[in-house]
């Protein structure tokens, strides 16, 4: 099948090996990688780093992605949301990011992943307080199996502390979590690419579709949101003032917002002034432990 | 297979695609991409729709690729009992040549890799001898349910850079590439052991390592528990042999992954860089020594090879030119096991 495509040579297979073992790739890491190979592939003209440009390198990537698709592969690609590095990713289309995982971890590893991920999703991710992140210590506290009578006893699908803790560090190492300064765990943007699929199917409502730029704030509460600009998850990064409008914005895609818009910073839903945007992500805690000292009486 | 018949078929208008692949696959828009693109590659080895009994060809091909490069990420080699189940089904048992061939041109043509069977573990003992004289009598054909492949790359020399090709991120590229300096040392030094490395040796070469007890990987881990991982992934494989009475022979020898991806010429480059030669006549008489230490052939030995061992050039280079095959020489194993403090460090340089 590839052999029709005359683009398709040994830089490209050498580049797919090469993020293959990665997983993920910046373009500032694709560059000598590039040149490596540009220039392994012909040794009689050196290819330096700086003549690596971001067309050749996407150009590279297109071409791959045209060869892999047919298999159910694909390199992707997102701005990290609190980096604003832009990541590229192999990511497998067909099956589900958990779905690779449980070959690596238990059944009980993959059921206290799921337990922490419906955290991150559900209860920290409410109509006041979008966190979408979740505390070591919270995390690591889903590694007891919660009961209904509110007396946990030890079974053994539960997690001890040390495993807890090893899970989480062992997610963080294969990327798909990272943890802040502040100890806040959080999908990564390979996660993110990878269980975008999954993450939509699992905690929004089917009839739920993406293209649905109006907004429609006749809908129920979405619980994965997406950028008014650029269409991606939002799990970081700034909410319309008003509750219960659903325009969220990358804190990268503010200003691309306000330009598509002549200059008028408004919220591209409901047009409120979005000065006084509210944080998506872990600010919300802090946010949220503020308003609830405040109002609870 | 009806080869013949698919040709004429590939050659029929795209709706064909697209419907085949409706009843197929839940992705229709990666099928269709498919089309425009490598109808002209599919002549060459034919059958993209062909059925057969549920599953199409092209399915269990692509499923077979998949399944090589989960394997290959987790270090597992693609065993032929789970090509059977995962990719040919009940039905599909009889396709197994057509499936693999395809698979192994996709593999070779997308990611400049192929399969690479594993070899058979050797009959070492004289008990592994006995049980397999008598399967081989009774005739029972082990090998092609036994069989199993790892994935090997296929580019080029050049391309065999270690910028290029980076320690696979499982856990971490830096995890991995102690790892894989941890293994390269100990198969280097079975090689060139004569193949054969006991464990009292074995233990030796781990105290000047420090690593007796922990190693450098993620974090520590237990010596004990990293040498079952080096088991299991086939790097290295223990050989007990019990000689008649009481006593147990307990030794190392390079297991059927370490000696298709390490190799004989994995630890000639790993001597090489260890050893760090540059001029053109050490450089000659070092490849000579290890060729000689790993029983390689060498094409250049009538022309001097008495004065080899004699006019030692470099000062690194210690006793080490004496032909040895099968007798561990200590001494020789001792200078060896004095280097590989550098080596590892060496490694693990370059991986960061």
């Amino acid at each position: 099948m590839p052999e029709a495509n005359e683009d398709y040579n040994d830089t490209h297979r050498a580049f797919l090996q090469a993020i293959l073992s990665r997983q993920v790739l910046t373009f500032e890491q694709a560059r000598p990688l590039l040149a490596k190979i540009q220039t392994a592939q012909n040794p009689d003209r050196p290819v330096l780093e700086n003549d690596i440009s971001r067309e050749d390198f996407e150009q590279h990537i297109e071409i791959i992605n045209n060869v892999l698709s047919p298999l159910d592969y694909e390199i992707r690609t997102q701005l990290h949301q609190k980096t604003k590095d832009r990541i590229y990713a192999l990511v497998n289309v067909s099956s589900d990011a958990l779905t690779q995982m449980s070959t690596t971890y238990s059944a009980d590893e993959i059921a206290f992943l799921k337990r922490v991920l419906d955290a991150i999703f559900l209860s920290k991710n409410t109509r006041r307080a979008e966190i979408l992140a979740i505390s070591g210590m919270q995390a690591i506290r889903l590694g007891k199996i919660p009961r209904d009578g509110g007396e946990s006893q030890a079974r053994a699908q539960d997690l001890t502390q040390m495993q807890a803790e090893q899970m989480l560090d062992s997610l963080v190492a294969q990327g798909w979590f990272e943890q802040s300064q502040h100890g806040f765990f959080s999908l990564s943007p390979r996660a993110l690419m990878e269980l975008r699929g999954w993450l939509i199917e699992t905690y929004n409502d089917r009839d739920y579709t993406e293209d649905d730029d109006d907004g429609d704030s006749a809908e129920p509460h979405q619980k994965i949101k997406f950028c008014q600009a650029c269409k991606d998850i939002v799990t970081e990064g700034q909410r319309c003032p008003t509750l219960t409008c659903e325009a969220r914005l990358h804190n990268h895609c503010v200003r691309y917002m306000f330009r598509a818009q002549g200059g008028r910073e408004l919220c591209p839903l409901c047009t409120v002034s979005w000065h006084d945007a509210l944080p998506v992500g872990e600010g919300a805690a802090r946010n949220a432990r503020r308003s609830v000292n405040g109002t609870r009486g | 297979m009806p080869l013949l018949q698919n040709r004429k078929r590939r050659q029929q208008p795209e709706e064909d695609d697209t419907q085949a692949s409706v009843e197929l696959t839940p992705e229709p828009p990666t099928q269709r991409r498919r089309a425009q693109h490598d109808a002209g590659a599919d002549e060459a080895y034919g059958d993209e729709y062909s059925t057969a009994g549920d599953v199409s060809l092209d399915q269990m091909v692509k499923k077979l690729v998949r399944l090589a490069l989960a394997c290959e990420h987790q270090r597992r080699p693609i065993r032929r009992a789970d090509i059977s189940e995962k990719v040919l089904g009940s039905s599909g048992s009889r396709h197994f040549k057509d499936v693999f061939s395809i698979a192994q041109v996709q593999l070779q043509s997308v990611f400049g890799m192929k399969m690479t069977e594993l070899p058979a573990r050797e009959k070492i003992t004289l008990q592994q001898k006995r049980a397999a004289a008598k399967a081989a009598t009774q005739g029972q054909n082990s090998k092609s349910i036994n069989t199993s492949w790892v994935l090997t790359s296929t580019l080029p020399s050049e391309f065999h850079d270690p910028e290029i090709r980076l320690p696979p991120a499982a856990p971490t590229s830096e995890e991995d590439g102690k790892y894989t300096a941890i293994y390269s040392v100990l198969i280097a030094l079975i090689s060139l052991s004569g193949g054969q490395l006991p464990d009292a040796k074995l233990e030796r070469y781990l105290q000047r390592l420090n690593m007796q007890d922990n190693t450098p990987v993620s974090g520590s881990e237990k010596t004990e528990k990293l040498f079952k991982r080096l088991e299991r992934e086939q790097y290295i494989v223990k050989i007990k042999e019990s000689g008649g009475g009481q006593e147990q022979d307990i030794y190392w020898v390079v297991g059927s992954r370490g000696k298709v991806e390490v190799g004989n010429d994995g630890v000639r480059g790993l001597v090489k860089a260890v050893y760090g030669v540059e001029e053109d006549d050490e450089v000659e008489e070092l490849e000579k020594k290890l060729r000689r230490s790993l029983g390689i052939p060498d094409a250049s030995r009538e022309v001097n090879d008495a004065g080899g061992a004699a006019s030692q050039p470099a000062t690194k280079q210690k006793r080490r030119g004496r032909p040895r095959r099968n007798d561990g020489d200590g001494l020789e194993a001792e200078d060896e096991a004095a280097d590989d403090d550098d080596d590892n460090d060496e490694n693990e340089n370059e991986d960061d």
